[in-house]
Parts: structure tokens; sequence; C-alpha cells
């Protein structure tokens, strides 16, 4: 099973997160930044899901996945945000750069889980 | 004039300092409620310090300068500001009326130029207490993190040791596990039942051979009886023998005395001979029918007392596999029950996972709270400019304005719904959030 791959610069975030996918059976990878994700799927790694953060230093969350949209490894993988901010513009630009949904934090863990199997059937 | 404003942004910025010291002394022993209400505290303070300077500033050129009522935009500013202003001061309660404050002075309203330089050296002090505001709050977010951190790392650990039990528990208590221990004894119990078939025919045969003996025992009787039969007619002819010899004992006188005398023993011999032969006979006879009905009677009691026996041991047999497969459901149910206890476990574990993440909201509030301090550092450095360099007071660019700046990065509803309640702006308060869109 390819691993959800889970991009945030708080080591809280993805250690929350962490624990629910394990205890979900679901295999991930983290990454603290955006670069650092980037890296990782230039290096082979071809994330089932990408869940990524919006604000994080160097560089954000919606410009990562535009960068991630460009890689034959994650052309087609579903990508959602996972942010605190709830602005619609940014939700806006998040879609047209190729976004597959936006949640807003804190997120409860069964709803994550449900959309999270959601997006990867589809 | 420029005296005259001087004055009045020293009582305003006095009582600004003041609130920005309280905030630094509060925050040193203070949780984050009282430190964001004393923060709230300072931004409205020194909200109210650029709109009252502002305002006096546009005052004072409007007493001052009878050419001031020519220029249209120092009008429209001071309108503005004054309207602004008195829309605050039914907010700020605990803000000093500053003009009743300066009307109280009367004369000599002007500050001396050792009053401007305390001022500007107060003032210079800010940057100071900025940057321990700002240590305080990454203290706050470090002592936040690791408290999220640990909370986390136990909150696994707990889960790690329920699913560890819980899984023992299954696998203890597994279904094929049972099965197999089920199978088990069923096998011995099927090799006991077979036993007791075994034991059955084993019966069966003993008692045939007890019937056989039986009949063996009858046709030996019979053969004694049968020789015993030989004695007695032997004793009844020889008893009409020696009858015989007395009738010609008789017939033959005195010389016939002597065989008179010897058939007459004889003829007593062979009576005794025959009850003898009678005796033994009947004994026989009767020990034969003894043995018999001893025999029967010794076989079927035995035969009853085996089949009861075996009777009970196949009921016990019966009660055992019966309790057997009741123990086998009661594991199930208690697997049943342990599975979704299991499952009632996990939720609130994986809730609590999810409800760390509470941290990294705070964490970023209070990153907005430390930009709003650093807006104020800039804009108090900003007014001291001004005072050192009076001519540059009016480029000084409104608190509000920089705070209103800042409310357009805020990431939270939350964070504009507090902005627009406390300074009228900041975004749409009304707007709803959608936690979870899928494009």
């Amino acid at each position: 099973m390819k691993p959800i791959l889970l991009v945030d610069d708080s080591t809280t975030m993805l250690a929350s997160l962490s624990s629910i996918l394990t205890k979900a059976g679901l295999a991930f990878k983290t990454a603290s930044h955006a670069q650092e994700a980037l890296d990782s799927v230039t290096r082979g790694l071809a994330p089932s899901l990408v869940i990524t953060d919006y604000h994080m230093p160097g560089m954000h969350g919606v410009e990562l996945i535009s960068r991630l949209r460009k890689l034959p490894a994650t052309r087609f993988t579903p990508m959602l945000v996972l942010t605190t901010d709830s602005q619609q513009d940014k939700r806006a630009a998040a879609k047209a750069a190729g976004a597959t949904g936006w949640l807003v934090k804190p997120v409860d863990p069964a709803a994550l889980l449900q959309v999270v199997r959601q997006v990867m059937v589809a | 004039m420029m005296l005259l404003r001087s004055e009045r942004r020293t009582v305003v910025l006095a009582v600004l300092a003041g609130t920005f010291a309280a905030c630094g002394l509060l925050f040193q022993q203070t949780p984050l409620p009282l430190l964001v209400f004393s923060i709230g505290g300072l931004l409205v303070a020194a909200f109210r310090v650029g709109q009252v300077v502002g305002s006096r500033t546009a005052r004072a050129n409007a007493g001052t300068h009878a050419t001031s009522a020519t220029d249209p935009d120092a009008n429209a500013e001071s309108t503005a500001t004054t309207s602004l202003v008195a829309e605050r001061e039914d907010r700020v309660d605990n803000v000093v009326d500053f003009h009743t404050a300066l009307s109280e002075r009367g004369g000599n309203t002007e500050p001396s130029t050792g009053d401007i330089d305390r001022i500007v050296a107060q003032l210079a002090e800010y940057p100071a207490y900025v940057d321990l505001l700002k240590r305080q709050l990454h203290s706050v977010t470090t002592v936040s993190q690791d408290a999220a951190e640990s909370l986390l790392k136990s909150l696994l650990d707990v889960d790690q040791r329920v699913t560890t039990l819980m899984g023992f528990l299954q696998s203890a208590g597994s279904s094929d596990s049972s099965e197999r221990i089920l199978r088990r004894i069923e096998d011995q119990l099927s090799g006991c039942r077979q036993h007791l078939v075994n034991l059955g025919d084993e019966q069966k045969q003993s008692s045939q051979d007890a019937i056989a003996f039986q009949s063996k025992l009858a046709a030996e009787t019979d053969s004694v009886l049968q020789v015993l039969d030989g004695v007695q007619q032997i004793a009844r002819q020889t008893t009409m023998l020696s009858l015989n010899v007395s009738i010609e004992a008789a017939r033959v006188g005195d010389l016939g005395k002597g065989f008179a005398v010897i058939a007459h023993e004889i003829r007593s011999l062979a009576g005794e001979v025959q009850h003898l032969a009678d005796n033994v006979h009947e004994r026989v006879s009767g020990l034969m029918s003894s043995v018999s009905a001893d025999l029967r009677e010794q076989s079927q009691k035995r035969q009853d007392t085996e089949t009861l026996a075996m009777g009970r041991v196949t009921d016990a047999l019966g009660l055992l596999t019966t309790n057997l497969v009741l123990l086998l459901q009661h594991q199930r149910e208690v697997l049943g029950r342990v599975k979704a206890e299991n499952e009632d476990i996990a939720q609130p574990i994986m809730a609590m996972m999810g409800s760390i993440q509470f941290q990294d909201i705070v964490r970023q509030q209070i990153e907005q709270i430390t930009s709003m301090a650093q807006e104020v550092e800039v804009h108090v450095g900003e007014v001291r400019e001004g005072l050192a360099t009076p001519s540059t007071i009016r480029q000084v660019e409104m608190l509000t304005e920089r705070l209103d700046r800042l409310a357009s990065s805020y990431v939270m509803r939350e964070q504009r719904d507090i902005h627009s309640a406390v300074l009228g702006n900041g975004g749409s308060a009304a707007a709803a959030v959608v936690s979870i869109e899928l494009f």
C-alpha cells in the first residue's frame, strides 16, 4: 500500500495525524516543510494521498500542491489542505492549484479518516 | 502650539506606557487567558493613543491657525478622527478623558524640553517590553507544544497497552482456538463412547460364556445322573436276583438256607445301594438347580449393574458435551464483549489524538498576537520619532490602520470576529466556516 504523505511544520500536528493514521492501519510518511515533501517525491516517493498544511515557512501548501501536480508521481494523486485558515479566497486558490479538498483544523479524526478513504478510493 | 500637542501626548502615552508595563508584569506569572486580556488592553490603549494624538493634532491645527479653515483635508481629518474617537469612547471605559484633563490644566499646557526628553526616554523602553512579551509568548508556545507532545505520547502508550491487551484476549480466546480445543475434547469423548461400546460387547460375550458354562454344567450333571440311573438299575436287578436266589434256596430246603442268608444280605446291600443312588441323584439335581439359578442371578445382576453404569457414563458424557458447547458459547460472548469494549475505548482515544491539534491552533494565534505586539512596537517607535521631530508626526500611520492591515492575515474566523468586535474592522464576522470541503 502506498503511504500517505503528511506535510506540516507543526510537530504536534504531525504527531496527531500520525497517530490517527496508525490507529486506522494506514501507512504514511511525514515532511516538516514543503520543500522536504517535494524532495521526497522527487527521490521516488509515490504517495497515495497528500495532506498538507497551508501556512508553512518557505513555501505554503497551495504552492506545494501546484508543484506536485507537475511531477509525474503525483500528477493524479489526491491532495488535501489541512489548515486553520478558513478564508474562501485561499480555498479557491487551492482548488485552482489542483487541491482535492480543504479541511479546517481541528479536524475530527473520524471525519478525517472518512475523507481520506473517500478520496483515496476515488 | 507644538508644546501643547506634546503635553497632550504626554498624558496619552503615559497611559499607554502604564498599560504596556502592566502587561509585561502580568505576563511573567499569568495564565494565557489573562495574558490575552492584557494584550487586548495594550492594543486598546495603543489604539487610543493613536486616535487622541491624531485628534489633538487636528484640533490644534484648527484652533490656532485661522488659515487651517481653508485646509479641507485637515478639517476632514479632524472631523473624522473626532467622530472615531467618540465611537471608541463608548467601548473603552478605562481610558482617561484627555479632553477634560487638558481643559482642566488651563493656561500653561505646553511641556518643557525636559518633559519631552523623559517621554522619549520612556518610549525608548518599549522595544524591551515588546521583546519581553514576544519571548514570553514563545515560552507559552514551547510549553504548550511540549505538553501536547507529552500528552500524545502518554495517549499512544495507553493505546498501545490497550491494543496489546485486547489482541491477547482475542488471540487467546479466538474462535479458531476454541474450535480446536472443542474438537480435541470431542475426539476424547468419542473414544470414551467407543470404550463403552467395547465394554458392552465384552459384557454380552461374558453373559454368553456364562450361559455356555451353565449348559455344560447341566450336561455334565445329566451324565452323572445317567450313571446314577445305571447304578439304581443294577441295584434293582440285584434285588430281583437276590429274590430269585432266595426262592431257589427255599426250594432246596435246608441245603439252601445258606444261600438264603447270602441272598438276603445281597438284597440288603442292593437296597442300600439303591438308597445311596437315590440320595446322590437328589443332591446332584439340587446342586445343578442351585448352581444354574445362582449363575443366572449373578449374570443378570452384573448385566444390570454394568448397563446402569454405562448409562450413567453416557449421560455424563452427553452432559459434558453440552457444557462444553455452553462454555464455547459463553467464550464467544466474552470475545464479542471484548471486541465491543475495544472499539468503545478506541473511539475516545482517537478523539483525544485529534484534540491535540488545539496546540497548533494556539501556536498560530500566539504568532498573530506576537505580530500585533510587533506592530505596536513599530508604531511607538514612530511616535517617539515624531516627538523628537514634530514635523514628522503627521506622517505617523494610525495604529488602527496597522492593526487592520494585520487583520487581513488572520486565518481563523474567531480572530476576525474579535478584531471586528473591538476595532470595528478585520473582515466579515458572519461568514460561516465549512470545516470540510471537497472540490
